[in-house]
């Protein structure tokens, strides 16, 4: 099998693990929540009608591909990208990297990765991991979902590679092409809290930031009116449990994840306060996951009146009354 | 069990090694559980678990639940 010296770590989430992955490889020594936190990576976003989506829903992080992008910005570091209409030279392109002993990131729906066992497969279609080898049509796949490497088919890779819907991959790839000799960790590291900060606290969109987990927390009293009926219902409430705790959310909605880069932010910039804020952050992501567990209670026991989504849009509206006094303050620190 | 509001399987028809989600074990349990699962270790022990893909891990079985916080509170000063 072409094989190449890769090291395989697990890590909190597909798009930073394997981006954090490549840069190591290249011998960046940085870790998953700097990537994370360096690329602004937290975020809220609620979409109420949209038609992207048939229910509404929303995100606790940027938009997928965005930290790839943001760490090339703040780092200076450069990926190389392709994408593919055809599936033969999509294929073909990752065979020709990975000869060349280039470890190469794939963009994938998850559901076609059949070394996922079969009750955690769902359709998503902005799965990240690293190609780090292959022998004849098995390719050993390096996913930061997974304690150890991982081997898969070709038959299946293609199909994830190239799967169809919303964001489809279209065979996707990105690989790491130079980083550059002198990096500025404490402007980079200043620039992300900055971003972070005015994407929560001013972005000018009524449904993003503080302001978007305020809308969530008015509109999900109107989810009863959207929902066709009960079983709809408690699937749609069940699904803030995923959307926080799932898919790669490193836990309790990226919460816990910006926490630790605030941590290692501190001791960076040198500044004890980022220390207290990440104290802090790790809390606030505590009442998240009382909102995940809250969710997913009230879903499954169908207890879904009137009292409990206010509830539930109560505890919604706690968390944007801290995150917006907790962003404050580290706008502050920077 | 009690966490879990499961009265109906005898804990003793649990096997402690196979997979509690998936199916293949007398107790199958789903997303929900999990969470329950994280949440109870949290307040019962002081042990948050800030990574779903390690707790996906420890909640595996029984025995990684187990051991998991053995070695959590070994590495915590007396």
């Amino acid at each position: 099998m072409t094989e190449l010296d890769f090291k395989h770590k697990m890590a909190a989430h597909c798009e930073s693990g394997t981006i954090t992955s490549l840069l190591n490889f290249g011998g960046l020594d940085i870790t998953e929540p700097l990537v994370f936190g360096i690329s602004g990576g937290i975020f809220f976003g609620y979409f109420h009608k949209m038609k992207s989506f048939a229910f509404p829903t929303f995100i606790v992080r940027n938009k997928p591909g965005q930290m790839r992008v943001d760490i090339e910005k703040r780092l200076g570091v450069k990926f190389k990208t392709y994408a593919f209409k055809d599936p033969a030279s999509g294929m073909t392109a990752l065979d020709d990297l990975i000869d060349r002993k280039i470890p190469t990131a794939c963009q994938v729906d998850f559901f076609y990765l059949d070394y996922v066992p079969s009750w955690e497969r769902v359709h998503i279609n902005v799965h990240f991991m690293v190609v780090v080898g292959r022998q004849g049509t098995r390719y050993l796949i390096s996913d930061a979902y997974f304690p150890k490497m991982v081997e898969l088919e070709a038959t299946s890779l293609q199909k994830g590679r190239f799967a169809g819907g919303e964001m489809s991959p279209k065979g996707f790839l990105y690989h790491l092409d130079r980083i550059p000799t002198e990096i500025d960790m404490k402007k980079a590291v200043e620039r992300g809290i900055r971003k972070a900060c005015f994407n929560m606290l001013k972005i000018p969109i009524p449904f993003l930031g503080i302001r978007g987990m305020r809308m969530f927390s008015r509109k999900i009293l109107e989810w009863p009116a959207i929902a066709r009926d009960t079983e709809h219902l408690s699937h749609e409430i069940m699904k803030i449990n995923i959307l926080l705790e799932d898919q790669g959310t490193g836990g309790a909605g990226f919460r816990y994840i910006y926490a630790t880069f605030l941590q290692q932010a501190s001791e960076i910039l040198n500044k004890s306060e980022l220390r207290d804020l990440s104290a802090e952050l790790m809390l606030i992501g505590d009442g998240w996951r009382e909102i995940s567990l809250f969710a997913a209670r009230i879903g499954k026991n169908r207890d879904l009146g009137a009292e409990k989504l206010k509830q539930l849009g109560d505890m919604i509206r706690d968390r944007a009354d801290v995150e917006e006094n907790f962003f404050r303050k580290l706008s502050k620190t920077v | 069990m009690s966490t879990l509001a499961i009265e109906n399987i005898d804990p003793a028809a649990v096997d402690d090694e196979k997979p509690l989600f998936g199916g293949g074990n007398a107790l199958t349990l789903d997303s929900v559980d999990a969470i329950e699962i994280i949440m109870a270790i949290q307040r019962t022990y002081g042990i948050r678990i800030n990574d779903q893909n390690l707790a996906r891990e420890v909640i595996r079985s029984v025995n990684s639940i187990a051991a998991f916080i053995t070695e959590q509170r070994n590495l915590q000063p007396s």
